[in-house]
């Protein structure tokens, strides 16, 4: 009796505390648009001037511009970038993830708090505005973009891959450990053949996230395509806009694929 | 019940107690225990009477609080880093949980045994010495498991599993092996398999055994002498020939801490 009681009771509560964040929630969005002064009856007409837009000012779209030889260099340049930030970021990643993983770090002390302070960083800090610090520090160019791209990279993948560290089975490490192993070869067979599945899949994440942000860094100057559309966007040249903007999608979901088929072949 | 002073143990552990952090109880409360060599030790004890403690501190998994425990000539207690690692290195550890490396065959987890003798990345390269893969690849034979060198070891049996451990461990070239319940995940038909192949390859090796087990009858057909643990105290240590009923219900009775 008496514990039937307090089992209703208890759910009485989580009922009432349900209610409360949905409460809480309704409140919140309206607070948020009356805050902005966003008019809600304007929506309706959003969709209707989208489609003049469309048909008046982005169509038909510039092909003939991103066929152009400066422009596709732009292009290349920015695969090149995200492929060497995606790539040196991983490498930088892995042993990063190592120090910064609670249960096996080989430095507990000194090592997994500056690592888990490198990471966070990394991550607190949009890949734009990594570009803007970079460009004022290194300049314009490529560079920048390659800097703040792995900064990017890194505290993505790095905080997954400590995620997987964190979650895996001692026993093995405890194993390898009491053969009397290394830090390095407890982490070479104790850890990595228990996270090299999930840390495949990360790494093939990691480009897509990366090879999206590398067409846009261009924006502020770091490189790659993103300057040509800013170009057109700051010149009101909406046709070339649309046209950059189709094949940046077209990348995009070219890159997504090629991921699916690596993710396949790895699953198995 | 006086265990005869062996002249030169091959681990001689003394006063050691265990208290792990954030607790307020110690878990081991002042152990003494020696183990000669080609020695094979029981040890036995309720769950939660410190078996596994003992043992994982003999190699320092677990830090000791206080104590002192010798291996041949070396003080563990005070080893750290490089020094630490060459000491675990003349352990061989086996465990319940087999703990072997799921995704590699099970020649490479024998082979992986001598981490602590080759550097990692040699290791890792699997650029092993040939005469290192002929001894591994014999020691397979030993334990029966002769037709599964390729064979992944998460494709294997429970009592396949502990071969492999079994193997991994010896593989190691260590002094004394440390055993955790080596069986209690196996069907007891196995159990006794596995017990009666640890005994055997210890004695063929010269090596020496201190090996957890909860099963006393089992204990009784495959060691000579017995230590038995209640509440991280030592209370037996001798042949199985005084460890009459009553003193064994005693032993596996409901822990009385707070009599200390
Ligand atoms: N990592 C740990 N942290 C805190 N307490 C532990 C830890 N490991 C074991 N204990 C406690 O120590 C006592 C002895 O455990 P253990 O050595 O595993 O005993 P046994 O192997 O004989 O079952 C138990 O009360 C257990 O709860
Ligand atoms: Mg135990």
């Amino acid at each position: 009796m008496i514990a039937s009681v307090s089992v209703v009771r208890a759910r009485q509560l989580r009922l009432l505390s349900r209610f409360t964040v949905l409460l809480l929630s309704g409140v919140g969005l309206w607070m948020s648009l009356n805050y902005l002064n966003v008019h809600v009856e304007r929506f309706e007409q959003l969709f209707q001037r989208l489609g003049v837009l469309f048909a008046n000012r982005y169509y038909p779209p510039d092909l003939e511009y991103i066929t152009r030889p400066g422009f596709l260099k732009s292009v290349l340049e920015t695969i090149h970038m995200a492929f060497l930030a995606a790539l040196i970021g991983l490498l930088v990643s892995a042993p990063l993830a190592w120090l910064a993983s609670f249960n096996v770090s080989p430095f507990p002390k000194m090592g997994y708090p500056l690592a888990r302070l490198l990471i966070t960083t990394s991550r607190a800090i949009h890949e734009m505005i990594w570009a803007i610090i970079f460009v004022m520090i290194v300049g314009y160019g490529v560079l920048a973009g390659v800097i703040a791209l792995t900064l990017s990279c890194i505290g993505f993948s790095a905080k997954l891959f400590a995620e997987e560290i964190e979650s895996i089975a001692p026993g093995p490490v405890e194993a390898v450990k009491a053969s009397g192993a290394s830090p390095l070869g407890v982490f070479l067979f104790g850890v990595l053949p228990q996270v090299k599945t999930a840390w495949i899949g990360i790494s093939i994440y990691t480009w897509d996230v990366v090879f999206r942000a590398s067409t846009v860094v261009g924006f502020v100057g770091a490189g790659g395509m993103g300057w040509y559309l800013r170009r057109a966007a700051d010149q009101l040249q909406s046709d070339r806009v649309a046209a950059i903007v189709l094949l940046i999608v077209a990348l995009v979901a070219c890159s997504e694929l090629f991921s699916f088929y690596a993710r396949k072949r790895f699953h198995g | 019940m006086g265990h005869a002073v062996n002249p030169s143990p091959i681990l001689a552990i003394s006063d050691l107690k265990v208290r792990y952090p954030g607790t307020a109880v110690d878990v081991l409360r002042g152990v003494e225990l020696t183990v000669g060599k080609q020695e094979l030790v029981a040890v036995i004890g309720a769950s939660g009477s410190g078996k596994s403690t003992l043992i994982r501190c003999i190699n320092r998994l677990v830090e000791p609080t206080s104590g002192t425990i010798r291996l041949l000539d070396a003080e563990v207690t005070a080893l750290r880093g490089a020094a630490l690692r060459r000491a675990r290195k003349r352990m061989g550890m086996i465990f319940q949980e087999f703990n072997l490396i799921d995704r590699y065959k099970v020649l490479d987890n024998v082979l992986a045994g001598r981490l602590g003798h080759y550097s990692a990345l040699r290791c890792f390269f699997s650029l092993y010495p040939r005469d290192a893969i002929d001894r591994a690849v014999r020691l397979l034979e030993r334990v029966g498991l002769g037709d599964f060198l390729d064979t992944r070891a998460d494709a294997l049996s429970g009592g396949q599993r502990q071969r492999v451990g079994i193997a991994r461990a010896i593989f190691q070239g260590p002094e004394l092996l440390l055993v955790d319940e080596p069986t209690s995940s196996l069907d007891p038909r196995i159990a006794s398999e596995i017990m009666g192949l640890i005994r055997d390859i210890a004695q063929e090796q010269g090596v020496a055994a201190l090996c957890n087990i909860h099963d006393v009858a089992l204990a009784r057909r495959f060691a000579s002498r017995v230590v038995a643990l209640k509440d991280g105290r030592k209370v037996y240590d001798g042949t199985f020939d005084h460890l009459d009923q009553e003193r064994l219900a005693w032993i596996y009775a409901e822990p009385s801490r707070g009599h200390s």
